[in-house]
């Protein structure tokens, strides 16, 4: 692979703040799991708690389908294309997608930001069991420059333990204690060396500021855009991964995890040390509070079903809650059942469909239109949810809409809402 | 995009009910896709019929499916999906027609309603629990007086959960309501199906003919007053 030294940082910066810039609705990671999990490194697991079954994890990363977006599980192959909520976004991205020219341009602007998610290949060289466990129950933004989230699914405790050890794979906690490196020192090799090119580091100082003059790296500038999405805010590292991890990590990231994109990058050992001081040790700012946005009042101008069905429904829901009928027997997870999910029939693809309702969990029809107590209505709340959980709040009774993507703008959820208090009328 | 492999890369379609743009289901996720203009396959075939259907064009949609699937009628429900969606199509438009739609082979119109129900159920035993299915079905049980109080019951139910997005449905139901001697309960049933089309002359309903005790003055000027053209509602 030819690979291309980057003499001008400048434009890496750019690319790297094109990149935040197109995640407006993602959230700022909160740090919930900081407080709870930055101990996992040193934690010893109480003798009351069962030990984890890994055997049982990989039959829960198949049922939950995790290779619909993930690759590198051990043992597990990627979905296949028609099914891979990642690769044929971004098949369709690469243009090795079959389809008519111009229907494949009118696609590109909708898939572009759903084109990647984390290989989890080597995942117990790099993460802690306890942080993925943790992690899998209510996962955090870990990604500022990546669209896509981690979605919340259906996992119990038992079974978030039992996937962490499968991808743990038999690499056991080490709690060997963080280096007593020169933390200022650190801080400055990550100015010097340019790791804010692609990384975040959200509680400290903004990183990417300083211009070095030549790059302690090379990377194809091709990998570099993908390589800025898929770099983890290093706010989570000692969370995630143990002081020796991270070291290995740091001398060589390949010969750990051979398919990641990060670069090598020149550092002798006593920089590592010293990087590892800070990221270990660097006080971190509390992410600042993210409230929940209150909903809009309704619109006094009318609202058809054509306008709703085109901004919302056949835009960001319908492909997760399509009519099996038109899509060979598979509705997508939010109809007929997927990523760990029951069927809950519920079809968002047309007029019909939407008026249908969804199986609640007595399996009986329900409207999504049907107002709680505070007079919302199902839908509406569904999409408030998603605001709620950008915001780090816990899974509440109603699951965030759309699943794992960015919550709609308030605009839209207004639009739904007046929609819906007008009757929802068809034409 | 010419061959459709068995591994089943993707199937284009053209838009299947209410939507304006071409659609196409890839196995597995829907995603939109416009067809390429050459002798339809049989997935654009349905997509017509049922466009035809929606657009009232009840002839050409039953047409349209007896020539992709020269064998429907004897097909099963739910073994194949295209398949099934012909049926329903097949299926509405004779209901929507009095059993007119798809006479050809010399199905009289009453024994066309008998397979349109007899089909309805099938899809709706395939697909249990889904009121969009139920909507279609509760309509065809209405077109025979031995099925409308099964007809009665099913919209019912469906109306008071409020899951119901057919228009056609809605119209059936205050059929049945006004023969009832229900006047408001067809009065509300009205203005749901005009709330759901913009043919609104699919929800006009006559006024109720045996029902002492509704005063007729109340009906008139609330329930679109037509020539009681709709066949065969009885009052039970
Ligand atoms: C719909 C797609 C999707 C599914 C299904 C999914 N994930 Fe993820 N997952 C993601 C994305 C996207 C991220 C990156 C999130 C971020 O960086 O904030 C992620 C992140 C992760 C991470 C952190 C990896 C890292 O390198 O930071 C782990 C671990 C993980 N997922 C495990 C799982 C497991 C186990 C399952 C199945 C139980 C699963 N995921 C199902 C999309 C998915
Ligand atoms: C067969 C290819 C294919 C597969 C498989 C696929 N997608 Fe898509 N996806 C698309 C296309 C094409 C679009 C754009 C559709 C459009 O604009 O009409 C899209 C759009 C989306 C959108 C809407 C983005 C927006 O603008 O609101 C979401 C969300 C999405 N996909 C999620 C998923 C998830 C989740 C999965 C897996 C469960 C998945 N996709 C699997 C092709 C695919
Ligand atoms: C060209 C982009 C790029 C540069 C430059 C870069 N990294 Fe990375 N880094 C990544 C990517 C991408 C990952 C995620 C790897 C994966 O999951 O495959 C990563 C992962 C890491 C991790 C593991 C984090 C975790 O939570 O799993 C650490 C630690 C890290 N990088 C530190 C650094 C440091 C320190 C520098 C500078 C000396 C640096 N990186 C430079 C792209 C980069
Ligand atoms: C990535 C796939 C995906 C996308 C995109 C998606 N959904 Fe869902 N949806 C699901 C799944 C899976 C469930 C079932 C969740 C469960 O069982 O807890 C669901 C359930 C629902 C429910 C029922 C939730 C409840 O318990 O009340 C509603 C309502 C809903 N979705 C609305 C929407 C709307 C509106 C959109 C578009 C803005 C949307 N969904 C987009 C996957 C998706």
């Amino acid at each position: 692979m030819p690979h291309v030294r980057i003499v001008h940082l400048a434009l890496a910066l750019a690319l790297g703040l094109a990149a935040l810039a197109g995640c407006g609705p993602k959230k700022r990671p909160d740090g919930t799991l900081d407080a709870g999990s930055t101990g996992a490194v040193t934690a010893v697991p109480t003798a009351v708690e069962p030990k984890a079954d890994a055997a049982h994890g990989k039959e829960l990363v198949a049922q939950f389908q995790c290779n619909r977006c993930h690759d590198g599980l051990a043992q597990i192959e990627p979905a296949p294309q028609n099914k891979h909520c990642v690769h044929c976004h971004r098949d369709i991205m690469d243009g090795k997608f079959k389809g008519k020219p111009d229907t494949i341009a009118r696609w590109q602007p909708r898939v572009k930001d759903l084109q990647d998610a984390p290989s989890l290949e080597a995942a117990g060289k790099r993460m802690a069991a306890r942080w993925l466990e943790d992690y899998l129950l209510l996962p955090v933004d870990l990604r500022p420059g990546l669209v896509q989230a981690m979605p919340r699914l259906d996992i119990s405790r038992e079974q978030a333990r039992d996937i962490a050890a499968y991808l743990v794979a038999g690499e056991v906690a080490d709690t060997a204690p963080a280096p007593r490196g020169d933390a200022g020192k650190g801080r400055q090799i990550l100015e010097s060396k340019a790791c804010g090119t692609c990384h975040a580091f959200s509680g400290v100082a903004f990183l990417g500021g300083t211009a070095a003059g030549a790059l302690a790296f090379t990377i194809d500038p091709k990998e570099l855009p993908r390589a800025i999405r898929l770099a983890p805010d290093l706010r989570h590292v000692r969370a995630r991964m143990s002081p020796k991890r991270a070291r290995a990590w740091l001398a060589d990231p390949k010969a750990v995890k051979p398919d990641t994109l990060m670069p090598k990058v020149a550092l002798t050992e006593s920089e590592i040390t010293d990087v590892l001081a800070y990221l270990y040790n660097a006080t971190l700012d509390v992410p600042p509070a993210k409230g929940v946005p209150a909903r809009l009042a309704v619109l006094s101008r009318r609202v058809t079903f054509e306008e709703v069905d085109r901004k919302v429904f056949h835009r960001t829901c319908w492909h997760c809650h399509s009519e099996p009928d038109y899509a060979i027997g598979d509705g997508g997870p939010g109809n007929s059942g997927g990523l760990g999910f029951k069927p809950r029939g519920l079809n968002l693809s047309d007029y019909n469909g939407i008026a249908a309702g969804f199986l609640d969990g007595n399996n009986e029809r329900q409207s999504i239109f049907a107002k709680d107590k505070d007079g919302v209505p199902r839908v509406v709340r569904a999409l408030m949810a998603r605001h709620a959980e950008e915001a780090g709040a816990p899974t509440g009774e109603v699951r965030g809409m759309p699943l794992g993507y960015p919550a709609l703008s308030l605009e839209d959820v207004q639009l739904v809402e007046t929609w819906i208090a007008q009757g929802r009328p068809r034409t | 995009m010419k061959k459709l492999t068995a591994a089943c890369v993707f199937l284009a379609a053209l838009a299947p009910i209410g939507l304006t743009a071409g659609d196409a289901s890839a196995c597995g996720m829907s995603v939109r896709l416009e067809p390429i203009p050459e002798r339809p396959t049989p997935v654009q075939e349905i997509a017509n019929a049922e466009k035809a259907m929606d657009s009232g064009n009840l002839l050409a949609a039953a047409s349209t499916v007896l020539r992709t699937f020269p064998g429907i009628r004897g097909a099963t429900a739910g073994s194949d999906p295209l398949q099934t969606r012909g049926l329903r199509v097949l299926a509405l438009a004779i209901v929507r027609s009095d059993g007119k739609a798809g006479q050809a082979s010399g199905w009289t119109p009453n024994a066309n309603l008998e397979w349109a129900i007899q089909t309805m159920r099938e899809i709706d035993q395939k697909r249990p629990n889904d009121p969009a299915v139920q909507a279609d079905l509760g309509e065809a049980l209405s077109k025979l007086p031995r099925t409308q109080p099964e007809a009665f019951k099913l919209l019912s139910l469906l109306a008071q959960k409020d899951l119901m997005g057919s228009p056609f449905a809605y119209s059936a139901l205050a059929h049945l309501r006004q023969a009832k001697g229900d006047t408001n309960g067809a009065v509300a049933a009205v203005k749901k199906c005009e709330e759901m089309t913009k043919n609104t002359s699919i929800c006009k309903v006559a006024p109720a003919k045996a029902a002492p005790s509704t005063p007729v003055a109340a009906v008139v000027g609330k329930v679109a007053m037509v020539a009681p053209k709709r066949p065969r509602v009885a009052a039970f």
